[in-house]
């Protein structure tokens, strides 16, 4: 009942704007448009219609949405440390995933130089062999080292499963880690059989799945920049 | 005819005669962050916001986004952000803003609202002016567009980076915010 009289009220009050001659003859400074009313839908918001009515409060203390829930973990110092946890090992990660990288980029560079010196009339000196199978050490043990920063690394907020750049990235480390183990193994067994027809056909393998786990790493790193 | 339409506007709005819109769907908050070798988008849709147009053309409004809700594509990224804007303390970013003279001339119609506010995020409170457009579709739904910069450092937010690049330090905050009044 009081808001209908407030209506009533308020229509006797804004009758008189309603017209633009009577708009500009209000309080509306001169430099504001004029209202007028435009055919179609809608209704025409004009003058307002009594300035004493409302009073608003000047200043920005005000509240429209009321109190809200926080919808993620609640803070903790647990949390704090595993942020912290979880920012130095990620931090790690990348830049050992960089050292990684360049070590079994190196690796095989030198592994190619290897090969065509055993078997493509380079003369058999074996004056690389060191330098491969140090840097396929060093590059492993870097790849252990990167891998265990990055799925050990603590998870304060929880993540969606979803197809994106870190899964994609994952899936490409994956696969490198699998092509690190078989590299080790036909390495291994290359070497085991020096000397015989099988020798060159592992080799070649091993250079093949080489190449294929440096891709891997390459198309692993590259995804994070999209 | 326009006093009658008026008095039934102000019939639907509370005794001190001020109108409430509330956002509806489709209302989003974005940021837009420039890092050196790719520029990242976050949206989030889960955005609470009111604005109160009061009948002297006062214009209060208050957004409130959870931090937790920017999807930027990346779950990563956005575990990442969360973790620089230290999420679980600071769960929500909020603008409060007024403008006068906020009325429309016409409806439909457009409307420039400077507003003067104040943004909070991670923590801290910073003043902020956005100028925001207004298109009054009816005189009970209104769409609102704007998009202004914001300074991380300003917010003490940690520069995220990536291989060891920083991410710039201003993003862009875009606002699109579609408003119906309250029934």
């Amino acid at each position: 009942m009081p808001l209908a009289l407030l209506a009533l009220a308020a229509l006797v009050s804004a009758a008189p704007a309603a017209t633009p001659a009577a708009a500009e003859a209000g309080p509306r400074p001169e430099s504001a448009p004029a209202p007028r009313e435009q055919p179609g839908e809608g209704p025409p918001v004009k003058e307002p219609p009594a300035p004493a009515r409302a009073a608003p409060p000047p200043s920005l203390d005000f509240d429209l949405l009321g109190e809200a829930r926080s919808p993620g973990p609640a803070p903790s110092p647990e949390l704090q440390r595993m942020v912290q946890r979880r920012r130095t090992m990620l931090s790690l990660h990348q830049g050992l995933g960089i050292a990684t990288w360049a070590a079994v980029a190196a690796t095989a560079f030198v592994g190619q130089l290897d090969f065509d010196d055993r078997f493509r009339g380079g003369g058999d000196t074996g004056r690389y062999h060191r330098w491969h199978r140090g840097l396929a050490v060093g590059g492993g043990a870097l790849f252990l080292a990167t891998g265990l920063l990055g799925v050990l690394a603590p998870e304060p907020y929880p993540k969606k499963l979803r197809l994106d750049t870190a899964t994609l990235h994952k899936a490409a480390m994956g696969l490198a880690a699998a092509g690190m183990v078989a590299q080790i193994a036909l390495g291994l067994a290359a070497r085991g059989r020096a000397g015989s027809l099988s020798e060159r056909r592992l080799a070649e393998v091993h250079q093949v799945v080489g190449y294929s786990t440096l891709g891997a790493m390459t198309a692993g790193g590259l995804v994070l920049l999209f | 005819m326009p006093a009658a339409l008026l008095a039934a506007l102000l019939l639907a709005a509370p005794s001190d005669g001020a109108l409430t819109f509330d956002a509806a769907a489709g209302s989003t908050l974005s940021y837009r962050l420039v890092h050196e070798f790719h520029t990242v988008t976050g949206v989030s849709r889960a955005v609470e916001a009111r604005a109160r147009l009061h009948p002297d053309g006062t214009l209060q409004v208050m957004v409130r986004v959870p931090v937790e809700s920017f999807d930027s594509g990346n779950s990563n990224r956005d575990a990442h952000m969360r973790e620089a804007v230290e999420a679980a303390a600071h769960p929500f970013v909020v603008f409060r803003g007024v403008a006068a003279d906020a009325w429309p001339a016409s409806v439909p119609g457009d409307l420039a609202v400077p507003l003067r506010g104040e943004l909070t995020f991670k923590g801290l409170t910073r003043p902020l002016s956005p100028t925001v457009h207004v298109r009054f579709e009816t005189g009970r739904r209104a769409l609102v567009e704007g998009s202004f910069p914001v300074s991380l450092e300003a917010f003490g937010v940690e520069r995220p980076s990536l291989l060891f690049v920083k991410v710039e330090d201003r993003i862009e905050i875009g606002l699109h915010l579609a408003l119906e009044a309250e029934p």
